[in-house]
This record gives C-alpha cells, sequence and structure tokens, in this order.
C-alpha cells in the first residue's frame, strides 16, 4: 500500500472534494435524463392533443354525412361514414392507449367511449329507420337526444384536451423549477470544492512551509555541531599534547633521576595521553563522517585490499598466510571504503596475533541480487551473544592489555557500510576465529 | 629586535607547544636564530614594521590564535608582494579538512598536525626544519 505522509486534514480535504465530483457528475447525470424524460413527455402531450383534434374531427363528419345521406339517399355515402367511424375508433383506441397511466383522462375517455357508443346506437336505428321512413329518420337525425349527444362528445373531448394542456404546463413549470434546482446545487456543489482545494493548497503549502524551517534548524544545528567538534577537536588536544610532550621531556632529561619505578610510571602517563589522543582523533573521525556526502567510483577492490594489506604489513611484519580470493569490483566512496577495509584488515591482523599459524581469507560471492564481500580469520573470535555490541561506539569485546583499540573502528566500518545503504555483520567463535560479511546496496559493477 | 639574521620564526600563542617546538628544534640544532613572538598582532608588527628587510628564512604559524588568528597572518604574509616568497608552515590542532582547504587557498607552504605524540612532533619539525632551511633556498 502507498505510505501516506501528508497532512490528515488536507487527505479529507481531497476526499471529500473527490466525493463532491463524484456527486456533481451523478448531479448531472440526473438532469439530463429529466430533460430527456420531460421532452419526451412534451412529445407525449402533443400527440395526444392532435388525437383529440383528430377525434372530433371525425364525429363532427360523422354527424356531416350521416344528415347528407338522411337527405340525399346516397347509398355510397354509408361507405364514408362507416370510414370515419373506423377513423375515430382508431383514434380513440389511441388515445385509450397514450392516456393509460393518466387515471383522470381515462375516466374521460370511458365517457366518452360510453357517449360515443350511444350516438353510434341512435344512428344504427336512424339508418334503420331511414329504410323505412325517411321523414322519420329526419326527425330522429335532428331530436333533442342527437343534439345532446354531439354536444356531450364535444365537451368531452374539450374537457380531454383542457387537462392535457394543463398537464404540459404543469410539466414546463416542474422542469423550469428543476432546472433552478440543479443550477443551485451544481454551483454550491462547484463553489464547495473550489473552496476545500483552496483549503487543502494552503495545508500543503503550510506544510512544506514547516519542512523547511525544519530543515534550516537541523542545518544550524549541524552547524554548531561541527563548530563544536572544531573546538574540542583543538582544545581537548592541545593540554594532551603539553601532558605528553613535558612529560616525554621529563624523562629524557630527569630519566636516570626518577629510577626504574619512575620512569614505569612516566610510561604510563605517556600512554594513556596517546590513547586519549587517539580516541579523541577517532572520535572526530566518526562524527566527520556522518556530514560526508558520498563521492562515488569505481574501485578495484582486490587491487585495493593488496594494497592495504601491504601498507599495514610494511612497519609489523608477520607470517600470516593470506588467502586473497577474486573479487567484483564495486561501485562506492573510494576514500570510505579504504577506510572500511584498513579497519576489517587491521582487526582480523590484530586478533590473530596470538595464533601460531594465522590465516586470513578475504573474497567475495553472490547473494541478495548484490556481491558480499568477508574477511575471515583464525584468531582469538568472540561470544555471538555480545554480537550486537560489536559495531557500537566505545563497545569493546576485549580488554585493551589484550588487544589495543579505542572502539571505534566497527562503529566506523558500519556507519560507512549504512551510508552506502547496505549491511554488515559477522560470525564468530570463541578462540576459532570471526568473520565479517559486508555488502552495499549499489549492484556490483 | 635587530638579530643579526632571523631565520625560523615561530609564532605561537600557546607557551607549553612553544616550548615543546623550540625544544624540538633544538634537538635537531635548528633553533639557533630562532625567534619566539606570542601575538599575533605583535608578529604582524614585527614582519611589517617600517624599515624592516630581516625576513626570516621560515615561518612557523599557528592556526588557532586569540585576536587575530592564524588563517589572517598568512592572508597578510601571503597578499604582500615582497613577503610572499617566505616559506609559511602553518601548525594546528586539527585536521579540519576546512581549515587544510582554506590554508592551501591562500598559498601555505606546508601544513601540520601537532601530534599528540612528542616524538612524531620531532620526525615531523626534523623533516621540516631540514627541508626548508637547507633544500629549499628562498629567492632573495
Amino acid at each position: 500500500m502507498m505510505k501516506l505522509y501528508i497532512d490528515k486534514r488536507a487527505l479529507l480535504g481531497f476526499i471529500i472534494a473527490l466525493l463532491i465530483l463524484v456527486l456533481l457528475g451523478y448531479f448531472s447525470y440526473r438532469n439530463n435524463n429529466h430533460f430527456i424524460a420531460s421532452r419526451e413527455l412534451g412529445f407525449h402531450a402533443t400527440e395526444v392533443l392532435n388525437h383529440i383534434e383528430q377525434t372530433q374531427t371525425n364525429t363532427v363528419r360523422v354527424e356531416e354525412i350521416l344528415a347528407k345521406y338522411i337527405i340525399t339517399g346516397d347509398s355510397t355515402l354509408l361507405n364514408a361514414y362507416n370510414a370515419e367511424v373506423k377513423k375515430a375508433a382508431q383514434h380513440y383506441a389511441s388515445l385509450l392507449e397514450f392516456t393509460k397511466d393518466n387515471k383522470s383522462q381515462q375516466i374521460r375517455i370511458d365517457s366518452f367511449k360510453l357517449v360515443g357508443r350511444r350516438k353510434f346506437e341512435l344512428h344504427k336505428k336512424i339508418i334503420s329507420a331511414y329504410t323505412v321512413s325517411k321523414s322519420q329518420a329526419g326527425l330522429m337525425i335532428n331530436s333533442i337526444e342527437n343534439k345532446n349527444l354531439s354536444v356531450k362528445i364535444t365537451s368531452v373531448l374539450s374537457s380531454m384536451r383542457d387537462e392535457e394542456n394543463r398537464l404540459l404546463s404543469q410539466r414546463l413549470r416542474d422542469g423550469q423549477i428543476e432546472i433552478k434546482y440543479f443550477q443551485t446545487t451544481f454551483s454550491t456543489l462547484m463553489i464547495s470544492t473550489f473552496l476545500i482545494l483552496v483549503g487543502v493548497f494552503i495545508l500543503i503549502n503550510n506544510s512544506f512551509k514547516s519542512r523547511l524551517i525544519a530543515e534550516e534548524k537541523i542545518r544550524v544545528v549541524n552547524q554548531e555541531l561541527e563548530a563544536f567538534t572544531y573546538s574540542v577537536s583543538h582544545d581537548l588536544r592541545a593540554p594532551l599534547r603539553s601532558i605528553r610532550g613535558f612529560t616525554e621531556v621529563l624523562q629524557e632529561e630527569f630519566g636516570t633521576v626518577l629510577g626504574k619505578e619512575g620512569n614505569r610510571l612516566l610510561n604510563i602517563v605517556m600512554r594513556n595521553a596517546s590513547r586519549m589522543g587517539q580516541l579523541i582523533d577517532d572520535l572526530l573521525d566518526f562524527s566527520r563522517l556522518g556530514r560526508k556526502t558520498l563521492t562515488f567510483s569505481k574501485i578495484q577492490i582486490h587491487q585495493l585490499v593488496t594494497e592495504i594489506i601491504q601498507e599495514l604489513t610494511v612497519h609489523e611484519p608477520r607470517n600470516v598466510k593470506w588467502e586473497i580470493l577474486h573479487m567484483n569490483d564495486i561501485r562506492a566512496d573510494a576514500n570510505m571504503m579504504r577506510q572500511v577495509w584498513t579497519n576489517l584488515i587491521s582487526n582480523a591482523l590484530k586478533y590473530t596475533k596470538k595464533v601460531d599459524v594465522p590465516i586470513i581469507e578475504i573474497g567475495s560471492f553472490p547473494k541478495y541480487g548484490t556481491t558480499v564481500y568477508y574477511v575471515k580469520d583464525n584468531g582469538v573470535g568472540f561470544d555471538m551473544k555480545y554480537s550486537d555490541k560489536l559495531f557500537k561506539v566505545f563497545q569493546r569485546l576485549h580488554n585493551n592489555q589484550e588487544f589495543e583499540g579505542t572502539g571505534v573502528g566497527l562503529a566506523l566500518v558500519q556507519r560507512i557500510i549504512s551510508k552506502h545503504n547496505g549491511k554488515i555483520w559477522a560470525e564468530a567463535r570463541v578462540n576459532e576465529g570471526a568473520s565479517f560479511f559486508f555488502y552495499l546496496n549499489n549492484p556490483t559493477v | 629586535m635587530n638579530d643579526p639574521q632571523v631565520e625560523i620564526l615561530l609564532i605561537e600563542d600557546n607557551p607549553d607547544d612553544a616550548e615543546l617546538a623550540i625544544r624540538a628544534l633544538k634537538k635537531k640544532k635548528l633553533a639557533n636564530n630562532l625567534l619566539h613572538i606570542s601575538d599575533s598582532e605583535e608578529a604582524l608588527e614585527y614582519l611589517f614594521g617600517e624599515g624592516n628587510n630581516n625576513y626570516p628564512k621560515l615561518i612557523l604559524l599557528d592556526l588557532k590564535m586569540p585576536k587575530i588568528d592564524g588563517i589572517q597572518v598568512l592572508k597578510r604574509i601571503k597578499g604582500d608582494p615582497d613577503k610572499k616568497v617566505i616559506p609559511v608552515v602553518m601548525l594546528t590542532s586539527s585536521k579540519e579538512e576546512k581549515d587544510i582547504v582554506e590554508s592551501y587557498n591562500l598559498g601555505v607552504n606546508a601544513y601540520i598536525v601537532k601530534p599528540v605524540q612528542f616524538d612524531k612532533f620531532l620526525d615531523v619539525v626534523d623533516q621540516l626544519g631540514m627541508f626548508w632551511l637547507l633544500i629549499n633556498q628562498p629567492p632573495k
């Protein structure tokens, strides 16, 4: 999962803004659907009105044709009559279908159907009466009953028309209200998104600002630390130099007067002054390392190791059996790598001092997708239960009388290796030697 | 201060360090015409005083001094057309890179970190004095 470093409030703001955007999308979609639906409803109403008009026309024409027939007796007019009735019936069927979701219109259509049927039956009677008596038929067609039926039909149809017009304008009004509602919601959501994003921007900006301030503070603290180590390096060393120097002068000029015990005591003073000097130097090296930036270059490890062995043994020849195996080159900081190997090799030399046949093996093998380098000796080793103390500053697993040292070397080595995103570890057994392994995260060249 | 010829000028404010340095130089028989000035201001007066054409053959300069520090003294010497030829060796307690870099930028001739161990200091002084007094002949 992605790790979040952002301010919680900013995250909340982002989430709300996103939700609002989703809501906006939903509203737009819904509004669009409404728009389409109300347009369809509009079409529908016009269609219904059209059918009402047609029905009206048909019923008027049916009445006209029948009257003509009664006067002329032209039997072809009966066909025309039937055709109009059929048309009226078709329009009726359409109206029935179109208004099936509107109860009040259905009721009106029912009453239209009732009146229409009565009218049709009366017409049938008129036509059959016509075959018997022309005058009788003429009386019937002009009868109050027939006229009333015509008026009723017209009134039902016009009430249907009114209803449909009312519905149409109602829908228009509803549509307008809906549009207004949509516009209000849309702009409210828009403005709130904008405000939230502005808020989030301010939050992020502020957190950047506070980070910059924190960085500046760290820089100041680092500078102070640098000034501190600088004065430690100067002021702590000066008195030590005098202690050591004048003790030496004392020994040189009055050594014979002081006798054996006096000289032994002076030696102790000098040795400790030197040791303190070494401690200060090592500690300064260690603290200086934290401030150093890495300069990468390709390093030929095999050559480097050979050089270091030569440097370390030139003043202090030892009969070590060296086993230097092939090693891959590496990309790292050259000075720091030299320090790492010098420390590891000089440790191996130091801790094999009391072994009859010292063997030191140096090599590498591929593991973890990179190259692991190792220095293995058959010296005094150490107890693995103390291995966590091994790489800590001023932590030692042997006393100073046995093996000299300040306890900074391996801490320095570890710091260098972790600066290279690498890892160092050790395996050892008491009196059976120690092996140090390390790898850098940088891929082997 | 009208010595016949000052060979080494030691500018060092710490009397103990100065004594050790002079002892070391004496031991190597290099302290015959040595002048020790413990105040940097005074040292500058000596070097830049009116009518003084008697330049030392070598200046040993402590880096950390009150009032005017070694870097500033070095700047004055190496900024002067006549005196910039005098070899200057910086003596210091630290191996702070920034000091070393700055000193070399200003044209120091050598840079020595005063070791805690006195015998090492003797070696250093030995090599130093031999080279600058015997091998290296500054132009007149």
